[in-house]
């Protein structure tokens, strides 16, 4: 990874461009970068990832945009060439969801385009490890990757005005869950009762379950 | 510990009253977005001459239109637009302290020439915070009140610290301060995001004519209409994190300003960056009016905020 560059954000914040791709290995550079560079830096205030950018936001009253660059531009240097076998993976989570079409409104649409019907489309879906490119859009909305090429689908042309809470879903090369209800254009195939918090850089499975024992998990979830 | 009791009884939130205080900084990286004050520096001025600390919690009132009840006697400060003030009946000055007795009703008029005042009292409004801050974010479900995220209804009842010896010291500020949001502001901003991969001309377009603030704004961001749209505006990219007072264009050449409760990441090309104070004018301008943008260095903006930073006593601690 050689080439990244930092670009002005605001009065107080700079932005550092990896290579323009969604890919895995960059995202990991991402998490990598996001994870040390507060820790050697004390007038860093935040740092917020995304799938190839970090945005830092700095103490105005500590330093100004020419100094971040010269001190953070070294040490960006060197993480940047650690082999990436060094990169520390995130948490491991499994997320267990009900793939079923009254969670999922999607899921029979889907479904019609395999031979195998709904259980091609849990296969599918629970087959890969996925990982966490970044958060966003909203609280603990977590954008994850990649999905296997045969069950990309395109956003709705028109989103739904309400998506359930819990309720897991597909767009292009991304999946996610929807931590709470709101507006939403992704394809949807299920429900969760229970998730984790998840963070940028962490991995995480579907495991399909059956309608009672969803029904089950939810009661518990209540009862929280 | 300061005791915490009720000092006042809303009985009129009007279109939108949310409790504020300085936003919720550090979770960025959760999705979780800022929330604070619109008009920031209004925000800051009412805590300041209350001698309260900076990021004590007021309430935003938009457009007017309400009414409050305070429940014993406090110092309080109405800043931000000018609207009409009474206190029991009679007419009290915006940006100076007043003294409230229990029983007294605080009105909240409105006009046409702005849009956010920040009504604060001595201490500040208690509630318990959600990720650090009691900023309300209807979107996110987060904080306020109740924190989760509703905005303040008809019979709400806000707590504060009773502080010691309050005393009316009839604190404001400098008359030679000019407050007033001029009739068609000029916003500064620095060049920043894909500023470069906008075309020579297009980045003159964008300082040269005038916009027009539009009526799809709210707390999230504010949509402005130039006479004629932004044109070789580069393409959709892949998203990426969204500074406070960011201007995307998307692919109708259209501004769009990033306030307060803005999603945390966004895929359409930045061309520039508001700065501290044009930020706080812009939260001020009602659908209808017109501004134009000025390119400024990022070492004067770093100035202005630095200033303002020092002036107001903004301490910003790293989040870790």
């Amino acid at each position: 990874m050689s080439t990244w560059q930092f670009q002005s954000a605001a009065a107080d914040a700079l932005m550092i461009h990896l290579e323009p791709r969604i890919e895995l290995t960059i995202n990991a550079r991402v998490q990598q970068l996001a994870r040390s560079l507060p820790v050697k830096f004390p007038w860093l205030l935040e740092v917020v990832p995304s799938y190839h950018s970090l945005l830092l936001y700095y103490d105005v009253l500590q330093c100004d945009e020419k100094q971040v660059r010269e001190q953070l531009k070294p040490v960006v240097d060197a993480l940047l060439q650690e082999p990436l076998s060094m990169v520390s993976q995130g948490k491991l989570h499994t997320i267990e969801v009900c793939y079923d079409p009254e969670l999922g409104a999607d899921l029979h649409r889907i479904a019609a385009d395999f031979s195998g019907g709904i259980d091609d489309v849990i296969r599918l879906h629970t087959e890969p490890t996925y990982h966490v490119y970044a958060l966003g859009f909203a609280p603990g909305f977590a954008y994850m990757g990649d999905v296997v090429e045969a069950l990309r689908r395109e956003r709705h042309a028109t989103p739904r005005q309400r998506v359930p809470r819990g309720s897991v879903a597909i767009a292009g090369q991304q999946t996610a869950l929807y931590p709470q209800t709101s507006p939403g254009g992704w394809q949807l195939l299920g429900r969760a009762c229970r998730w984790p918090q998840l963070h940028a850089g962490d991995q995480v499975r579907f495991v399909s379950i059956d309608r009672a024992r969803y029904t089950e998990q939810c009661k518990d979830a209540t009862n929280d | 510990m300061t005791k915490v009791s009720e000092v006042l009884r809303v009985t009129q939130p009007g279109l939108l009253a949310t409790l504020q205080d300085f936003g919720r900084y550090g979770y960025q990286a959760l999705g979780i977005t800022h929330g604070g004050p619109m008009d920031e520096r209004a925000f800051l001025w009412a805590n300041r001459l209350l001698g309260n600390t900076y990021d004590c919690a007021q309430i935003e009132i938009t457009l007017g239109h309400f009414k409050a009840t305070f429940t014993r006697d406090c110092l309080f400060v109405v800043t931000g637009a000018d609207f009409p003030l009474t206190l029991a009946g009679q007419p009290i000055k915006a940006w100076r302290v007043s003294q409230a007795r229990a029983g007294d009703e605080l009105t909240i008029a409105s006009h046409g020439k702005a849009l956010r005042c920040y009504l604060a009292v001595a201490g500040g409004f208690s509630a318990t915070p959600v990720y650090g801050s009691v900023a309300t974010v209807l979107r996110d479900r987060l904080g306020g009140l109740r924190g989760e995220g509703a905005p303040l209804i008809a019979g709400d009842r806000l707590s504060a610290p009773e502080l010691m010896a309050q005393t009316l010291e009839s604190r404001r500020p400098s008359s030679r301060l000019n407050f007033a949001v001029p009739q068609e502001p000029e916003l500064a901003v620095v060049a920043s995001g894909q500023w470069a991969q906008f075309a020579r001309t297009t980045r003159e377009q964008f300082v040269q004519q005038s916009y027009q603030v539009s009526a799809r704004q709210d707390r999230m961001g504010i949509r402005l209409e130039g006479e004629q749209a932004l044109t070789d505006v580069p393409r959709q990219m892949i998203s990426e994190p969204l500074p406070l007072g960011a201007i995307q264009v998307p692919a109708d050449g259209q501004p769009i300003v990033m306030m307060n409760d803005h999603q945390t990441l966004g895929g359409y090309p930045k061309i520039a960056t508001l700065t501290w104070l044009s930020r706080s004018l812009l939260a001020q301008l009602p659908a209808g009016r017109r501004v134009r943008f000025r390119w400024q260095t990022l070492a004067e903006a770093q100035r202005e905020l630095r200033q303002a930073y020092r002036f107001f006593s903004v301490v910003r601690k790293p989040s870790r």
